[in-house]
């Protein structure tokens, strides 16, 4: 695997953290803080690529800071609460 | 139904329970899952389908109450999760948060869409699509997601 796989699967994870933003924004509903990040433990999942314990967590965390940092500078949601 | 009753007298009742799981449990219909060991499994029987009449009772014995216990919609089907959001508005007037225990949106917004390729999204029908506030009266699907948590194990296609 490659060491940096873990950027590609943060990619992924941010995709779902941005578009369920956008559309609770669009209906003036709190974007960030709704969804949270977890398995359900039932012994069949597929964890991403570089994601496969809990201890990829710090990775995952700082590189959703650097995609949550670099969408917040070019976009602006519509309610102030979503915009920081 | 006694069980459910049971459930009900606890001290210390469930916040939610889940609906639906890889088979059919007399509820509801279930979504195709188990991606990896679908050739071995037969979830035919109540795939895709919708709610049973003891789903309903079970159901409106779960949410009709002034603690209601709420129900996590992982796992049901397209049809079952059109169902329930309607019974939701219709009935308690959307003020029952739709629970996601875990799972994926698919970055499209009506099933017809699912034909649509979204970069970086998993478009199986048992992620979740969202759709804007207007449509949402229009009873398609949508997400209350401040219950919402989203695992990643559905993602990648």
């Amino acid at each position: 695997m490659h060491p940096q796989a873990y950027r590609y699967s943060a990619q992924i994870v941010w995709n779902q953290l941005q578009h369920i933003a956008e559309v609770l924004d669009k209906n003036e509903l709190p974007g960030w803080n709704t969804a949270g990040i977890g398995s359900d433990f039932d012994g069949t999942i597929k964890p991403l690529p570089g994601l496969w314990s809990a201890e990829a967590l710090p990775l995952l965390a700082t590189e959703l800071v650097t995609l949550s940092s670099a969408y917040l500078k070019k976009n602006k949601l519509r309610m102030s609460e979503n915009q920081k | 139904m006694e069980n459910l009753s049971k459930i009900k007298s606890w001290e210390y009742r469930p916040l939610f329970v889940t609906f639906a799981h890889n088979f059919n449990n007399d509820l509801c219909g279930h979504a195709s899952s188990l991606e990896k060991i679908k050739g071995f499994v037969d979830q035919t029987f109540n795939l895709n389908g919708s709610f049973s009449l003891l789903g309903e009772k079970v159901m409106h014995g779960l949410l009709d109450s002034a603690r209601p216990v709420f129900i996590d919609v992982k796992h049901m089907s397209y049809a079952s999760r059109l169902y329930y959001y309607s019974v939701v508005k219709a009935d308690y007037g959307n003020r029952i948060p739709v629970v996601v225990s875990h799972g994926a949106v698919t970055g499209t917004s009506i099933r017809s869409d699912q034909k649509k390729t979204t970069t970086g999204f998993c478009n199986d029908d048992i992620n979740f699509l969202m759709k804007n506030w207007s449509q949402l009266r229009n009873r398609k699907e949508f997400l209350l997601s401040r219950w919402m948590r989203t695992g990643w194990h559905h993602h990648p296609c």
